[in-house]
């Protein structure tokens, strides 16, 4: 069954079309947004015994006008001035009350303020006098987004960009005056795109992969036609900076966290030296965390990398010219996202940039690592081929394995990996940063994080094991690990981690008990050629904590921090 | 084609942008029969004050008739002047007489 995400919309304007368009857009997440009573704001946040909160939300989204929110702003609008230390007192005090929603939903989203009917305030004064509606209106804003920022799980949403996508259709006098209706409905389109991605972020995993062709999408012509000194491509030609700068769009993905492969069919050694030789690329064969350019199928050829790259096609993005290949990879990887790609080139690069598939709820050092990660695994790949046996490539890596209990600072990657992980995943538990403290807080409940590094790189963060304690007996709630070392015999270190946490606990088993989903399949294969005993069905077994289970070769363990 | 099979057209272009932010219930089907007032009709007054507003807007970019439509003329007699979505054609084709630019 798909789960429903629920949101509570608080606004003090009509906001009904934004709650519409969430709830009647088919794609998933699927998402329930309720409309609080307008013009109630405040009252609701302050009031935790409102009936609004009675039922259980996902997130809250909380949009007010600025004049209603920070009660001197009135007075600007007015042409009265108004000190500036009271109004970012004011922006303060809402803060203090969106705090007080962030404690009842585990996610709370606050549009930032624009005054649409403000018109041209002051003029050519407007940002410059100090009581200009436009230059305040920022100042209020940066307070906002600064108070805001402090506050774990409360984003701030730019709804300036909403308002300047929909044009001079952002507002009408007569929504405002015959409905209370701030914004036309391309702004509540926006909003709802923009909140259904914020949604998707915290419920499904975000795009890690982009695959791109060559020939007329990271660069002009055909290749194999014209050789690389005549690919369109920067220049003074218009359509060959626009590859230029799609190239750069690709390279700030890169820099967020997102690796890069190329498939594409061509030839492999002509297409490597267009990209090591052309002046104007942006992008060189090191940007790439893999490729296959040949004449096969680009569904195979996929599939090929995201073995090699121990990715799901649910992580990956994958963007052609043509809409065949497009439909091709459609129809043979359904979980492969594939945008629709329009054909006027000058387009590529804000086609791109303006993505929602890449949003995430936070950054970790894991994900800002990643491109270097896997030019590391392409090295053990390497080494894995010159090994004679599994066990001697693994010796070789000299791989460490740091568990510890759960630290403060470990917190945000530990519930994003929880939130995300989908191969190595014994229960696929989805709890939200506050549900996830909440469990962890519980006496019986224990939370354990690992740490992989080797001689090739850090992997960072990568495993998760809780249990919970009864009486003699452990239960796995999580047994998660990314896919990035899978393979490695971290799988089989942990449940040897699980004997000796149950030997600490004093109990005399651990019980893992496999829950299925459409995509953590290679999880039961794990268990079921462990070793370990059945349970009382075939998708349960036990540690034997007497027994144990051995550490295996080549792993180091340090558990310091037990 | 007549200019209020423009106009009915260019109304039809704002069934098409209100209907996604309309409850299911609510979302209007594309023909001139289509009550908006009165008996039958399934639009909340948000619903009918958004199509009027959309409409002037695509009466504006399509046909680039320039209408106001919450006239008090209109919106104080809206079973004679809107009742279904072939008689707001109707009352648009009568306040824009003359005002098309073929």
């Amino acid at each position: 069954m798909i789960r429903k995400s629920r949101g509570l919309l608080l606004a003090d304007f009509t906001a009904d079309p934004l709650a519409n368009y969430i709830n009647n857009d088919p794609e998933p997440p699927i998402v329930r947004l309720s409309m609080a009573p307008s013009d109630q704001v405040t009252q609701i946040l302050v009031d935790p015994n409102h009936a609004c909160w009675k039922d259980r939300f996902d997130f809250a989204v909380i949009w007010t006008r600025p004049e209603s929110a920070v009660p001197d702003f009135n007075r600007l609008l007015s042409g009265e001035p108004a000190a500036l230390a009271e109004l970012l007192e004011q922006v303060d005090q809402f803060v203090d009350r969106i705090k007080l929603a962030a404690e009842r939903v585990p996610t709370v989203l606050v549009p930032i303020w624009t005054a649409p009917q403000a018109g041209r305030g002051w003029g050519l004064l407007d940002l410059k006098h100090p009581h200009g509606i436009a230059g305040n209106l920022v100042r209020l804003n940066q307070q906002l987004i600064d108070k805001l920022s402090e506050i774990d799980h409360v984003y701030p949403l730019d709804s300036t960009r909403w308002l300047a996508s929909a044009g001079t259709d952002s507002s009408s006098p007569k929504l405002w005056y015959m409905a209370r209706a701030l914004f036309g409905n391309r702004v509540f389109m926006e909003a709802a795109r923009d909140i259904k991605a914020a949604v998707r972020s915290m419920t499904e995993e975000a795009i890690k992969l982009v695959v791109v062709d060559l020939d007329d999408t990271l660069w002009g012509g055909i290749l194999g036609d014209i050789g690389w000194e005549k690919i369109q491509l920067g220049g003074h030609d218009p359509t060959g900076e626009a590859f230029v700068d799609f190239q750069r769009a690709l390279l700030t993905l890169k820099n967020r966290g997102v690796i890069l492969a190329i498939v594409s069919k061509n030839d492999e050694t002509a297409a490597l030296e267009a990209i090591q030789n052309h002046p104007e690329m942006v992008m060189r064969e090191d940007d790439f965390a893999g490729w296959r350019i040949n004449w096969s199928d680009k569904a195979d050829n996929i599939v090929s990398l995201l073995n090699e790259l121990n990715l799901g096609a649910q992580s990956v993005l994958f963007i052609d010219d043509s809409k065949h290949e497009r439909s091709r990879v459609r129809q043979a990887l359904p979980d492969v996202l594939v945008p629709e790609w329009p054909d006027d080139r000058m387009l590529y690069a804000s086609t791109l940039r303006n993505l929602t598939c890449f949003d995430t709820p936070s950054v970790s050092i894991e994900d800002t690592n990643r491109n270097a990660m896997y030019a590391a695994q392409k090295e053990r790949a390497r080494l894995q081929s010159e090994a004679t046996s599994l066990g001697e490539w693994l010796v070789s890596l000299e791989t460490v394995v740091t568990v510890r209990r759960l630290a403060d600072v470990d917190r945000d990657r530990t519930v994003q990996l929880l939130n995300k992980t989908n191969q190595m995943n014994l229960t696929t538990r989805r709890l939200s940063a506050a549900e996830f403290a909440t469990w962890a807080a519980q006496p019986d409940n224990h939370v354990f994080t690992l740490r992989v590094a080797d001689n090739l790189g850090d992997s960072g963060l990568v495993g998760i094991l809780t249990l919970t304690q009864q009486d003699e007996r452990g239960h796995i709630a999580d047994f998660v690990l990314s896919c990035r070392v899978l393979g490695r015999r971290i799988e089989e270190t942990m449940l040897h981690l699980a004997a000796r946490i149950g030997k600490q606990l004093n109990l005399s088993r651990v019980d893992l008990h496999y829950t299925p989903t459409e995509r953590n399949k290679p999880c039961l294969e794990f268990l079921s050629r462990s070793g370990l005993n059945s349970g009382d069905d075939e998708r349960s077994y036990v540690i034997n904590i007497a027994r144990g289970y051995a550490l295996p070769e080549g792993i180091q363990l340090d558990e310091s921090g037990l | 084609m007549s200019d209020s099979e423009k106009i009915l057209q260019a109304i039809y272009g704002a069934v098409e942008e209100i209907n996604p932010q309309l409850p299911p219930d609510q979302q209007l089907t594309k023909q001139a029969t289509t009550v908006l007032v009165g008996d039958g009709a399934v639009l909340d007054s948000l619903g009918l004050i958004n199509l009027i507003v959309t409409t002037e807007y695509q009466l504006q970019k399509t046909l680039g008739l320039s209408v106001n439509l919450t006239d008090p003329t209109i919106l104080e007699n809206p079973e004679a002047t809107i009742a279904t979505l072939g008689q707001l054609a109707d009352t648009i084709a009568a306040q824009t007489d003359g005002e098309f630019d073929d």
